[in-house]
């Protein structure tokens, strides 16, 4: 290969490499900044994964689906979940589609347990990362606002065409960041 | 063929040659002359391209837990730049190398060890200020994925040892996430053009070694991952025709390697053999295998299945094949080593049968062969560490069986007193011998 063929074949490659993350970014600020936002109610833990630091794991809710009589629900495959909000400005499933909607928000979930019209469904979101100092705080945070009496916790996700990435974390009202530093503040 | 060792070795040899009168001062100059000057400088160069590569994966390691510690403080664009950030320095100064000729060992590995690394940083960074969620097999699929042709563009073999490694990873992952790893053979084959062209280029040089031995690792662990495992017990025939094909192959076109680590597969190979027959002699190995237990369920997929059976074929093809020109040379010890595939073989139709207890006896005669064998080679051939293999593979085998069978104090204790003994006794006489075969 001649320098001119490296070089040109080089450039190809780094093109490719590097338009991989931009396109996972340009994909995910669209959303952001034209995305319809809607709350997830949330259950916060604190797992470690050795590549991206520490975050804090979600449970979204609901998990549990009733699934229409004319669909057949397999862990095989992927479905898409129709988003209404609930009398607390909540998301919660409206129906279960085989296809993506033509209209609505709505979300690429698998199903990852069933039985009869039961289904437990996973959301494309399940992780909020933060800071290896302020991931133990956030979960420790979480105890203290997701009681029985008590559920202050939620995600704001923002939904565009079946896309869904997170916006923020809420803790007690306010974003998990403001929650923390407040947190260490106050006397 | 890189003869520079030979030569390395020639040229400190050739003075005493001379002085003790062996060989004329007039041969050693023709010598000299038909092989050229002794290469200079390697041990520098190696030294070089050691540190080049520590100094890359240091640097890209120590990125890497840097974006992993998430500055929550930093606006998501900073973040999105920094993640890229990393990636386009280490590719201007890969192009830099590349446009001004600096395609020196040392330029190519070490550029090639950051790209990789710097890829991975900047992919998890982007997913962790996104918040994309944590599925390791798709990760590791785009890197690998995107790794590769650095590894033909820059013919950089540090790449190619972290894509072995990385797609063994992703068929483990993928079995468990997508409930089979069918893909796992096709990622495989595009790293093989590489690793002929090192191996054609300097067969015991240390990029063919450390090449040689990730994949002979990297295909023990992920041969058993890939297989969809339908017909329970499969995988004991296809471990073994796995590592006979290894032993052969090394023993047949890397013969004249200096060293067992200079030859992986002969190495990784014998190992592999010795430790399946081991194996294959204990009764739990052979309980529910064959014909009357196949599987059925989500995770056993019945059309990546019929993968295992062609796996099967083609191993156990290309292993008989070698097996047989072993027995036209006539090589006892290959045959030895090799018969581990037929014995598999047999072994497997017998526990299938319902006939678990023969294919365990016909496991440890086997084995009970194999060391006779490599003990005998090695005191006929005067090869210590050929004897003492022998004799501590039939330690292992009798440990084995006496913490197996339970058998009494006083039984285990003179077994292990005999082979000590057949040890001290082994390599006494082999010491005569060379002591006797010096001048």
């Amino acid at each position: 290969m001649t320098r001119t063929t490296s070089v040109l074949a080089f450039l190809v490659l780094a093109a490719i490499q590097l338009g991989v993350p931009l396109s996972m970014i340009v994909d995910r600020e669209i959303t952001l900044r034209q995305g319809h936002a809607m709350r997830f109610q949330t259950a916060p833990v604190d797992p470690y994964d050795a590549f991206r630091g520490k975050y804090v794991a979600l449970r979204i809710e609901p998990e549990n689906i009733i699934v229409p009589p004319d669909i057949t629900v397999s862990v095989k495959r992927p479905f898409y979940a129709a988003l209404a909000a609930d009398s607390n400005g909540f998301a919660r499933v409206s129906a279960l589609h085989i296809s993506a909607p033509a209209d609505g928000d709505y979300v690429k979930v698998r199903v990852h347990w069933h039985s009869g019209t039961n289904a437990f469904i996973r959301y494309p979101f399940d992780r909020y990362y933060m800071n290896e100092q302020d991931a133990p705080r956030a979960e420790l945070a979480y105890g203290r606002n997701s009681t029985r009496t008590n559920r202050n916790t939620y995600v704001i996700v923002r939904l565009r065409h079946g896309n869904a990435v997170i916006e923020d974390l809420i803790i007690d009202n306010q974003p998990v960041a403001k929650f923390l530093q407040r947190e260490v503040s106050a006397p | 063929m890189n003869h520079n060792s030979y030569i390395r070795w020639l040229y400190q040899e050739l003075p005493e040659l001379v002085r003790s009168g062996t060989l004329a001062p007039e041969a050693a100059e023709k010598l000299k002359t038909h092989y050229g000057p002794p290469p200079a400088g390697a041990g520098r160069r190696v030294a070089l391209t050691v540190c080049g590569i520590l100094g890359a994966t240091l640097i890209g390691g120590g990125i890497i837990l840097l974006f992993a510690h998430n500055w929550s403080a930093l606006s998501r664009s900073t973040r999105t730049v920094l993640a890229l950030a990393p990636l386009l320095a280490t590719h201007i100064l890969t192009l830099w190398a590349l446009a001004t000729g600096r395609t020196s060992r040392v330029w190519r590995e070490s550029t090639g060890m950051l790209v990789t690394l710097m890829l991975a940083a900047a992919i998890a960074l982007v997913g962790q200020t996104y918040h994309i969620p944590g599925n390791l097999a798709n990760f590791l699929l785009v890197w690998m994925l995107l790794t590769l042709p650095l590894i033909y563009l820059l013919e950089a073999t540090v790449p190619a040892l972290i894509y072995l490694p990385g797609i063994t990873a992703w068929a483990g992952l993928a079995q468990v996430e997508y409930g089979h790893a069918v893909w796992f053979l096709p990622l495989l084959a595009l790293v093989l053009p590489h690793l002929a062209l090192v191996l054609r280029r300097d067969p015991y040089g240390s990029r063919a070694t450390f090449l040689g031995w990730m994949l002979v690792i990297c295909l023990f662990v992920a041969t058993g991952e890939s297989l969809e495992k339908i017909l329970p017990g499969l995988w004991i025939i296809v471990y073994g025709a796995l590592a006979t094909g290894f032993y052969l192959a090394g023993r047949r076109w890397m013969a004249a390697a200096p060293s067992t680590w200079r030859n992986p597969f002969a190495s990784a190979g014998a190992l592999g053999i010795v430790v399946i027959a081991l194996l294959l002699t204990y009764d739990e190995f052979w309980n529910n295998v064959g014909w009357r237990h196949w599987r059925t369920g989500w995770a056993y997929n019945w059309r990546v299945g019929t993968l295992d059976y062609l796996i099967l074929a083609g191993l156990s093809a290309v292993s008989t094949w070698m097996l047989l020109h072993t027995a036209r040379r006539r090589d006892v010890l290959g045959l030895a080593f090799g018969a581990l595939l037929p014995v598999t073989v047999l072994g497997y139709l017998l526990a299938s049968s319902g006939f678990e207890g023969p294919a365990i006896i016909l496991c440890n005669a086997y084995l009970l062969a194999l060391v006779l064998t490599i003990t005998v080679t090695g005191l006929r051939e005067n090869r210590t560490g050929l004897v003492n293999g022998g004799l501590l593979t039939l330690s292992t085998l009798i440990v084995a069986r006496f913490f197996d069978e339970e058998f009494s104090f006083v039984m285990r204790g003179c077994a292990f007193i005999a082979i000590g003994i057949a040890f001290l006794i082994a390599n006494v006489l082999m010491s005569r011998r060379g002591k006797g075969a010096a001048p």
